[in-house]
C-alpha cells in the first residue's frame, strides 16, 4: 500500500512521481517518491460526525424511524470518501470498506491503514518488476523440462544428443570442451564417437584459423615497405601477431590445443605477444593476453611478473582486470601440481637454457639462491628428483624408490 | 520433357547402353566406392567379384555429380560385363541471362498448364508425401516411386509439388524457416527423381552394397523387374549419414541458453536436420523391405539394422574373410619368444590417412609410448584422399619431434606389410569389420583397436567358442591416446603376451574369418537368388 498522502497528486496516473520534473520513462522512475503536501482532514471528520449523529439518534430517541435515519447517515458517511481526490480508487475502496464495516470507528481505522500501509495495491502491481517474475518462471520451466547437459548427453535421444554436441561445438568455451572430453569416457560408444568427432572438428577449425593467422603475420612482416600509400608495416604486423597470440591463448585456455603441443604453442604465442608489444597502443591487450596464456600454460609466476610489469602503466579501465587476474595468478601459484613433476622439468629446461625466460618465481623461491646448475646436472626439489635437460622425461619420485 | 533426359548416366565397359546390354548374373550397386575410391568396401567388392569367376557382374556406381570421382583405382576383372554410373546431381549450370530467365518463365508456365490438365496427382509425389509426412517406407511407397511419373522440372516448379512442400512445412517442420525448407526440399528430392529416371540395368539379381541411394535404386529396379535383391551393409548407412548431419554446418540447431553461463539447457533439434535424418532412414527401410536377404558383418550392426526397421528374419551375419597362407609364420614361433630380438617394437597403422581413421590419436599415442619404450611406428596407407589432413598429421609428427620414429610409408601390398610388424594399431572413429584386423591375425600380429563396429568381438570373441580362444589384442576407447599408449607399452614389454595374443588372432581368423567361407556363403546366396529368378520365369505363362 502506498502512502495516501503521496499518491494521485499532481495528476500522476501511475502513482509514480518525478520530483526533478524530468521526463523519466516508467521503467526508470523511482518506485516511491516523497510528497510534501499534507492530506485533507475534513472529509474524515465529516465521515465520523455522520456516524456519530446516527448513533446518537438511535441511542437517544429509540424510535423505529431512527434506525432508518441512522442507516441513511451511515451510507451518507461514505460520500466524503467517494469525493476525496487525494485517494486512488483502491484506497477509496479500502477506506469505504472500513467505514461501512465499522460504524464510527471505520474512519480512524481507515486513516491508520492508509497512513501506515506500504503502498497502493494497484500501483504495486503496475510497478512490479515483471521481467524478474518472467525470469523466475523461465527458470522453473527450464528445470522442469531440461536435464543437465551431462544427463541429456547420456539419457537423451540420439537427436537431442547430437543437437547438444553441435551446440557445444559452436559454443567452444572451456566448459563445452570439458563436457565433450567427459563424454569421451561415456559408456555409450556412440556418444564417445560423437564427442570425439566434435573435438576433432574443433581442433581442425583451430588449426585452420591458426594457419590463416600465421599467413597473415608472415604477409604483414614481409609486406612492401616502400609504398607510401600503405600504412607502416609495424602496425599490421603487431595486430596480426596479437591476433595469432590471442588465438593460441584461447585454444590453450579452453583446452582445444593438443596437450603435447602446448609448450611449443605457448612459446610461439610469447614471441607473438612480444612482437605485438611493439605497438604501444596494444600494451593493455598484450598484458592481459599474456597473463591468460601463462595461466593456461600453468606458469602463474610468469603471469604475475607480466601483470606486475604492466600495472604501473595500465590505464584506469584495464587496471581492475589486471588486479583480478593478479588475484587469480596468486592463487594459482600456490596450487601448482607439484605431484606432476613434468611441470618442474619443463621449468628447468626453459629456465636454464633460455636466458630470456627466467624460471618461475615459485621455483626460484623453492630453489633458494642456488647458482644455475649445468644442463646435465639434476636437482632435488622436495620429494621430486629433477634430472638434467637431456633426460627430462625420466623424472622419478625419490620417495618411491 | 522426359525424365530420362534429366539423368546424367554414363556407361563404361563392354556395353554402353544398359537397356540393350546382355543381362549380367548380378548387378552390384555401390555408392561412392568401387572402383573409383580405394578402401575397405571397395576391396571387399573387388574380392567378391574376383571370387566368383563363374558369375558375370554389372557394376553400377552411384556418384554425387559428373567429374567428382577420379580414375578407377581397381582394374575391372574379366567377369565384369558393364560399369555404369548414375549421378545424383548435374554439373553446375551457368547462371541465366535475361533472355534465359524469360524463356524459363515461359517453360514453367507451360509446365503448369500441362500439369493442371492432368487428371490425377503424381503417384511419385504421393509416395514422397507418405514417406515424409506419414513416415511410411513400405512396398506401397516403393510402388509409387517406381511409377516415375514426375519429372525434375515438375518437382521444381509444379503446383502440386509446392503443395507437398507446404504440407511438410505444416506437419513435419513447422519451426523451420520456410525459405530454408524450400531449398532443403529441393536438395532432398531432386537426387531421388534423378535416380527414379535412371534406365534400369537388367540383371538376374541385384546386390546393393549399402542402403541409401544405391539401396533405393536397387530396390526400385528389383521391384520393376521382379528380380530379387540382396543388401550388404558394412557400416550402417543411416547412422553414418546421421554422424555427417550432426557435423553439417549448413544446418543449425537452436538450443536455449547457449548464450547463458549455465550448464543446463533444453536442446531443440533442427527440424531440417530431422527431415534429412528421417529421409535417410526411409531410404534404408525401403531397401530392407524389398530385400530378400540383408547381410551384415557383426552382431553390433545387426542390432542397429533391426532398430532402423530391418526385419530380423531377413538378417544374416556373414563376416569378412581373408586368405590364410598356412600355419603361423615361423618367425612368430615360440623360439622367438624365448629369445626376443633386441630391437624396437614395430607398430603399424594400416589404413587411409583420413579423419575418420583418427591418425592424430595414433601419433599422440606413439608419442606417449615413446617416452617409455622404444617404438618404430609406420603409417601404411594412401594419404591422397584428404591431403590437408595428411599434412596436419605430418605436421603433428614434426612438432612432436618424432619424425625419426613415426614414418609415413604409403600404400603397400598386404604381403609386405604384416611380416614386418609386431603390432597393428587401429584408432578409427568408425569401422564396420576392418579387414586390417583380419589380415594382421592371418600373420599372427596382435591388434590394439578402438571400440567401434565389430572390433570388440573381433578381438575378444563373438560366441562362446570364439571367446574361448582368448583375446587377440586390446580394445580402447575412441580418441584415448593414453589408453592406446598403455596397450602399446604393455605389449612392448611383455613379449610372451604379444605372442599369445598373436596366436589367438591366428586361431580366430582360421576358425571364423576365412575368405573361402565368406565366398562360399555369398556363392550360395547368389545361387539361391538366381534360381529364384529362373523359377519365377519358368512359372510365367
Amino acid at each position: 500500500m502506498s502512502d495516501p498522502r503521496t499518491s494521485q497528486q499532481e495528476g500522476d496516473p501511475e502513482g509514480v512521481s518525478n520530483p526533478a520534473g524530468a521526463d523519466v520513462p516508467a521503467g526508470e522512475a523511482p518506485v516511491v517518491a516523497p510528497r510534501p503536501t499534507r492530506p485533507p482532514v475534513a472529509p474524515w471528520i465529516a465521515v465520523s460526525m455522520a456516524d456519530l449523529v446516527g448513533l446518537g439518534l438511535v441511542v437517544g430517541v429509540q424510535e423505529m424511524w431512527t434506525l432508518f435515519a441512522a442507516a441513511g447517515l451511515h451510507l451518507a458517511a461514505l460520500l466524503p470518501i467517494a469525493f476525496m481526490r487525494s485517494l486512488s480508487s483502491s484506497e477509496k475502496a479500502l477506506a469505504a470498506s472500513f467505514v461501512f464495516a465499522f460504524p464510527v470507528l471505520g474512519a480512524p481505522l481507515a486513516v491508520l491503514a492508509l497512513e501506515h500501509g506500504n503502498g497502493d495495491l494497484a500501483s504495486d502491481l503496475t510497478q512490479a518488476p515483471t521481467a524478474l517474475a518472467d525470469a523466475v518462471a523461465t527458470d522453473f520451466g527450464r528445470l522442469a523440462v531440461a536435464l543437465p547437459s551431462c544427463e541429456a548427453l547420456t539419457a537423451g535421444t540420439v537427436e537431442e544428443r547430437r543437437a547438444i554436441i553441435a551446440t557445444l561445438v559452436r559454443r567452444g568455451d572451456a566448459d563445452a570442451v570439458a563436457l565433450l572430453r567427459w563424454a569421451l569416457g561415456a559408456s555409450d560408444p556412440d556418444l564417445a564417437v560423437d564427442a570425439a568427432l566434435a573435438l576433432e572438428e574443433m581442433t581442425v577449425s583451430f588449426d585452420a584459423r591458426l594457419a590463416a593467422c600465421r599467413e597473415a603475420l608472415a604477409a604483414a612482416q614481409d609486406g612492401p615497405r616502400d609504398t607510401a600509400a600503405l600504412p607502416p608495416p609495424t602496425l599490421p604486423a603487431a595486430e596480426a601477431a596479437l591476433a595469432a597470440a590471442e588465438l593460441i591463448t584461447h585454444a590453450i585456455d579452453v583446452g582445444v590445443a593438443d596437450p603435447a603441443l602446448v609448450p611449443a604453442l605457448a612459446g610461439e604465442a610469447r614471441d607473438d605477444y612480444a612482437l605485438a608489444g611493439a605497438d604501444s597502443t596494444q600494451a593493455d591487450a598484450v598484458a592481459i593476453g599474456r597473463t591468460h596464456l601463462e595461466l593456461g600454460a600453468l606458469r602463474p609466476d610468469t603471469a604475475l611478473a607480466c601483470i606486475d610489469a604492466a600495472l604501473p602503466t595500465a590505464g584506469p579501465e584495464i587496471r581492475p582486470v589486471l588486479l583480478s587476474l593478479r588475484e587469480e595468478a596468486l592463487l594459482a601459484s600456490h596450487a601448482l601440481p607439484w605431484e606432476g613433476p613434468s611441470a618442474l622439468a619443463s621449468y628447468q629446461v626453459r629456465a636454464w637454457s633460455h636466458a630470456r625466460r627466467p624460471p618461475p618465481l615459485t621455483a626460484r623461491r623453492r630453489l633458494g639462491n642456488l647458482p644455475p646448475p649445468p644442463l646435465s646436472a639434476s636437482i632435488r626439489v622436495g620429494p621430486v628428483q629433477v634430472p638434467g635437460a637431456a633426460a627430462t622425461r625420466k623424472v622419478r619420485h625419490v620417495g618411491r624408490e | 520433357m522426359s525424365a530420362a533426359s534429366d539423368t546424367a548416366l554414363a556407361s563404361v565397359g563392354v556395353s554402353d547402353d544398359p537397356v540393350i546390354a546382355a543381362p549380367a548374373d548380378v548387378c552390384l550397386l555401390v555408392e561412392g566406392t568401387y572402383p573409383f575410391v580405394s578402401g575397405g568396401v571397395s576391396s571387399w567388392v573387388h574380392d567378391v567379384i574376383c571370387g566368383h569367376p563363374e558369375l558375370t557382374f554389372a557394376v553400377l556406381y552411384v556418384g554425387s555429380y559428373p567429374g567428382a570421382h577420379g580414375e578407377a583405382r581397381f582394374k575391372l576383372p574379366p567377369n565384369v560385363v558393364g560399369l555404369h554410373r548414375v549421378f545424383c546431381q548435374d554439373a553446375a549450370l551457368a547462371p541465366l541471362d535475361g533472355a534465359g530467365r524469360a524463356s524459363l518463365r515461359e517453360q514453367i508456365h507451360a509446365l503448369r498448364v500441362a500439369m493442371d490438365a492432368r487428371p490425377s496427382k503424381s503417384r511419385v509425389l504421393a509416395g514422397l508425401e507418405r514417406m515424409h509426412v506419414e513416415g511410411e517406407a513400405g512396398t506401397d511407397v516403393l510402388a509409387a516411386l517406381a511409377c516415375n511419373d514426375l519429372t525434375l522440372p515438375e518437382l521444381m516448379h509444379g503446383r502440386s509439388s509446392f503443395q507437398l512442400l507446404t504440407t511438410i512445412a505444416e506437419r513435419v517442420a513447422p519451426d523451420a524457416p520456410f525459405l530454408d525448407l524450400f531449398w532443403h526440399y529441393r536438395a532432398i528430392f531432386a537426387p531421388v527423381l534423378r535416380l527414379l529416371a535412371a534406365p534400369t540395368v537388367v540383371a538376374r539379381c541385384y546386390h546393393a552394397v549399402a542402403t541409401g541411394y544405391a539401396g533405393l535404386l536397387a530396390a526400385l529396379w528389383s521391384y520393376r523387374t521382379g528380380r530379387p535383391l540382396m543388401v550388404t551393409e558394412h557400416g550402417i548407412y543411416a547412422r553414418e549419414r546421421d554422424m555427417e548431419l550432426a557435423r553439417a554446418d549448413w544446418i543449425r540447431d537452436e538450443a536455449g541458453g547457449v548464450s547463458e553461463p549455465r550448464s543446463t539447457w533444453a536442446p531443440r533439434v533442427s527440424p531440417l536436420r530431422r527431415l534429412w535424418s528421417s529421409f535417410f532412414k526411409a531410404l534404408s527401410r525401403i531397401a530392407y523391405v524389398q530385400a530378400r536377404h540383408i547381410i551384415t558383418l557383426s552382431d553390433v550392426n545387426r542390432n542397429k539394422q533391426i532398430a532402423d526397421g530391418a526385419p530380423p528374419e531377413k538378417i544374416e551375419i556373414v563376416p569378412n574373410g581373408v586368405a590364410l597362407h598356412g600355419s603361423l609364420p615361423e618367425k612368430r614361433d615360440r623360439e622367438d619368444v624365448v629369445a626376443p630380438p633386441a630391437r624396437r617394437l614395430r607398430v603399424g597403422f594400416v589404413g587411409r590417412v583420413v579423419p575418420i581413421k583418427d591418425l592424430v590419436t595414433f601419433v599422440r599415442a606413439c608419442d606417449i609410448a615413446l617416452g617409455v619404450v622404444d617404438v618404430e611406428a609406420r603409417v601404411i596407407g594412401p594419404s591422397d584422399e584428404d591431403p590437408s589432413y595428411a599434412a596436419r598429421c605430418r605436421q603433428l609428427v614434426g612438432r612432436l619431434g618424432r619424425t625419426s620414429h613415426i614414418q609415413f610409408v604409403g600404400p603397400m601390398p598386404p604381403a609386405q606389410i604384416y611380416g614386418d610388424l609386431d603390432l597393428v594399431v587401429l584408432t578409427s572413429f568408425s569401422e564396420g569389420q576392418p579387414l586390417v584386423i583380419l589380415e594382421a591375425y592371418a600373420w599372427g600380429v596382435p591388434v590394439v583397436a578402438t571400440d567401434v563396429g565389430a572390433c570388440r568381438e573381433m578381438i575378444e570373441g563373438r560366441g562362446e567358442d570364439d571367446r574361448h580362444i582368448g583375446p587377440s589384442g586390446f580394445v580402447t576407447r575412441v580418441a584415448a591416446p593414453k589408453e592406446t599408449a598403455a596397450a602399446i607399452i604393455k605389449l612392448a614389454r611383455d613379449v610372451r603376451l604379444r605372442w599369445r595374443m598373436g596366436a589367438a588372432g591366428h586361431a580366430r581368423v582360421t576358425a571364423f574369418y576365412q575368405r573361402g567361407d565368406m565366398l562360399a556363403r555369398y556363392r550360395a546366396l547368389y545361387r539361391s537368388l538366381i534360381e529364384t529368378t529362373a523359377a519365377e520365369a519358368a512359372e510365367r505363362p
